[in-house]
């Protein structure tokens, strides 16, 4: 086989197939991040939803506590009253304009549950700063996703007139929310942790059961100190499932933090993630890989038919060459014989004859050009040098063409200077000079002139046929060598040729160590052929 | 001369035998291989040409065989391949000469001339065929040459035995049967334009003027002479 082919068909499959890998792998790749984006970013959405849940259920406090602490007294009577009947409040304030509790008071006998409160909130109102807390900035919890902040509104604490207090006591926070009054006093109430965590657990739940984005994850609630608060679902925490969106709650509740944990393996495969599309991109590249193969076969086998076929056509000119030289041998033979013996004929009988012999000679030729330029394509071209004269060859030639020049009317002159004994194939020189002739009489018999000219020095010879015809214009002058190319104006009009003779001789003369150009010349066509010809007889 | 003319082709065959004989060879046919080895082993021809394509043993086949029984004969393969690989392969089986067809009449005749100089220098010393001279031209037989001045031209085997013949009846009418019994040999069997075609070939070769022949004069109704 041959291998530049093979070479040729091999990338020819390969090339496509890593380009196109690669450009798959990275398509899949962004894809997958872009997804992997969408992803982390519906997440994201959805626990900001759970968030706003969160925040839904404080604000529903702050309102109804307010609407409590707005209709009621300042007595602290009645404020006990009112928190036998407010759940979710573990202990109502009073404040005054100093910041000093005004109820409820220490009192060695007190209320338990007042004075365990005080204890509690005694650093409030040793520093009073109860109404002068603002929202921290939020940020995300370490190692965990930033999907955005939730909003806070902060506003400059002199302004304000009611807010959220969240201080650590004990285990977790504790939150106080207070309102000022017109006349500066604020009263507030301490949100019960129990009532607060179930509700917010309650409102999650419902929250968090709305959504079924996604088939496994889990969603947690963690307080301060990380334990969890909630979750939605046993759903465990091996190798596959990875954290992938957290997000910390609005103030008051900014210690705690949502997280949403997903099972990969399983997101994988509900959105045809990183496997499937290996498995896809490997039976796509398969399949294109088959097709490509198989395309390469049939290139393959395309080219071998038509290399076979292309040796059959040439072994047929060759067998048909071969086969015509012996009715050709003949037709010469007694041709050339009846003309030697034609001395006493008529003019019209020698001169048809003459016709049957310079014919027959015309045709060795075209058929010693085929199978030269046969052999030439088979890079089965060879020189048989031996000793000879190189005048001698063009004498010879000349001698042929005599008949065919002088029924043109063609004059020839001839100017032998390379007599000396060389080492030349003769048979390709005659081949040689036999073509150029022959397209002299063929193409420039109006020219009615051929000058050949021939030249050695050392070993080099020089031969030079000119004439007066119409000449090769200018943009046909390199093309005049191709295979198969022929003038196509009026130069070849009528006159008939194979467009094979100058390749043939172009290709002789350099395997003759020297070469065939076309000269400049004022008027007519001029060739030129040069040969290496080293003398005969001479020691190198 | 004797030649052993193989070839398939009877036309190609029979052209061959013709064009010989008018150089003044004798020649036997062989129409394949077999017929070439049994002509050869009878006829002792003095060389062969032989064709390679032809049925039963081709030319290679023969020439082998021939080197065997003889290793001076020459040997001209005359064929119509033209590979290189053929050529090398003949002229290595110990061939003198390979001619392609389709030949012209002149190259043949000019290679088999080539090879019966060769011949005829290796069987007589040139001493025993002293050379002569008719006016300017110098016939030097053993070389089937002659020259004038620089010229140089080449004869048939024939073409010397009338050269020869005319040149020792130097002053005398040489006529038509001496000619024919001299040059062809008694068993000829001469047609009337024969003598007539060769003397015409020859003046158009040896004479500075054909139409006005200083070498052979033509003797209406007898013969030719040369005047000296």
């Amino acid at each position: 086989m041959n291998l530049r082919l093979l070479i040729l068909l091999t990338l020819m499959v390969a090339v496509p197939l890593a380009v196109l890998g690669w450009l798959g792998a990275r398509l899949q790749t962004a894809e997958l991040a872009a997804t992997d984006d969408l992803i982390d970013k519906l997440l994201g959405e959805e626990i900001k939803g759970y968030s706003q849940t969160i925040t839904g259920v404080m604000e529903q406090y702050q309102r109804d506590v307010a609407a409590k602490l707005d209709t009621s007294s300042l007595d602290p009577a009645q404020l006990r009253e009112l928190l036998q009947h407010s759940p979710l409040v573990t202990q109502y304030f009073v404040v005054d304009r100093q910041g000093a509790p005004r109820y409820p008071v220490y009192e060695s006998n007190g209320n338990s549950t007042e004075q365990e409160f005080l204890v509690r909130t005694r650093e409030i109102w040793m520093n009073g700063e109860l109404t002068t807390q603002s929202a921290p900035e939020q940020a995300s919890p370490p190692a965990t996703r930033s999907v955005g902040k939730v909003g806070v509104q902060n506003v400059a604490p002199s302004q304000r007139t009611s807010g959220w207090y969240v201080w650590h006591w004990g285990s977790d926070i504790h939150i106080l929310l207070w309102t000022r009054r017109d006349d500066g006093v604020v009263v507030g109430a301490e949100i019960s942790r129990p009532r607060l965590i179930a509700d917010v657990i309650a409102a999650l739940s419902q929250s968090v059961a709305a959504q079924a984005e996604f088939p496994t994850k889990r969603v947690e609630l963690r307080n301060s100190r990380g334990d969890v608060v909630y979750s939605n679902s046993n759903f465990g925490t091996d190798d596959a499932t990875h954290l992938r969106v957290a997000l910390a709650l609005e103030y008051p509740l900014n210690t705690w933090s949502l997280a949403c944990f997903v099972n990969q393996d399983e997101l994988a495969q509900a959105y045809d993630s990183e496997p499937y599309f290996w498995y896809r991109i490997s039976t796509q590249l398969g399949a294109l890989a088959i097709a490509l193969i198989a395309l390469a076969i049939y290139l393959y086998r395309e080219n071998m038919r038509s290399m076979r076929e292309a040796a059959q056509r040439v072994s047929f000119v060759n067998q048909v060459s071969h086969e015509l030289k012996t009715p050709l041998t003949n037709i010469r033979m007694y041709a050339e014989m009846l003309e030697e013996n034609l001395d006493h004929a008529d003019d019209q009988s020698k001169r048809h004859v003459g016709v049957l012999v310079s014919e027959s000679q015309r045709l060795s030729r075209l058929i010693a050009n085929i199978l030269t330029f046969s052999r030439k394509e088979r890079h089965a071209l060879k020189l048989r040098p031996a000793p000879g004269s190189v005048d001698t060859c063009v004498r010879s030639v000349l001698d042929h063409f005599k008949p065919a020049l002088d029924a043109h009317g063609v004059s020839v002159t001839a100017n032998f200077c390379a007599e000396a004994p060389a080492i030349i194939d003769a048979d390709a020189i005659g081949q040689i000079v036999g073509n150029l002739v022959s397209n002299v009489e063929k193409y420039a018999a109006t020219g009615k002139e051929l000058t050949i000219t021939t030249s050695q020095t050392g070993d080099s010879v020089t031969i030079t046929v000119a004439d007066a015809g119409p000449g090769i214009p200018p943009k046909e002058r390199v093309r005049v060598f191709n295979a198969f190319y022929r003038v196509s104006d009026k130069l070849t009009d009528g006159v008939a040729g194979t467009g094979i003779g100058l390749t043939i001789a172009r290709e002789l003369a350099r395997l003759h160590g020297g070469d065939l150009t076309l000269q400049p010349s004022e008027r007519g066509a001029c060739f030129q052929v040069t040969l290496n010809c080293p003398r005969a007889g001479v020691s190198p | 001369m004797n030649v052993l003319i193989a070839e398939d082709d009877e036309n190609i065959r029979n052209g061959l035998a013709e064009l010989l004989n008018n150089e003044g060879y004798s020649t036997v046919l062989a129409r394949n291989g077999a017929e070439a080895l049994e002509l050869f082993r009878k006829a002792a021809p003095d060389f062969v040409c032989l064709d390679i394509m032809m049925p039963g043993a081709n030319g290679y086949d023969v020439c082998r065989e021939i080197r065997k029984k003889n290793a001076n004969v020459p040997v001209i393969f005359i064929s119509a391949k033209s590979e290189e690989v053929d050529k090398v392969l003949g002229l290595e089986l110990g061939a003198d000469d390979y001619i392609l067809k389709p030949f012209g009449v002149r190259e043949v005749l000019a290679r088999i001339r080539a090879v019966t100089r060769r011949c005829l220098a290796a069987r007589q010393p040139i001493a025993e065929t002293p050379s002569f001279v008719m006016d300017d031209l110098e016939i030097f037989p053993a070389e089937l040459r002659a020259h004038r001045g620089d010229i140089t031209i080449d004869l048939s085997l024939r073409e010397v035995r009338i050269l020869q013949l005319l040149h020792a009846r130097k002053g005398q009418v040489v006529d038509r049967d001496t000619f024919f019994n001299e040059c062809w040999g008694l068993d000829y069997l001469p047609n009337s334009r024969t003598l007539d075609q060769h003397i015409a070939k020859l003046r158009k070769r040896i004479e500075r003027d054909p139409k006005l022949p200083r070498l052979i004069h033509t003797v209406h109704g007898v013969g030719y002479r040369f005047d000296g």
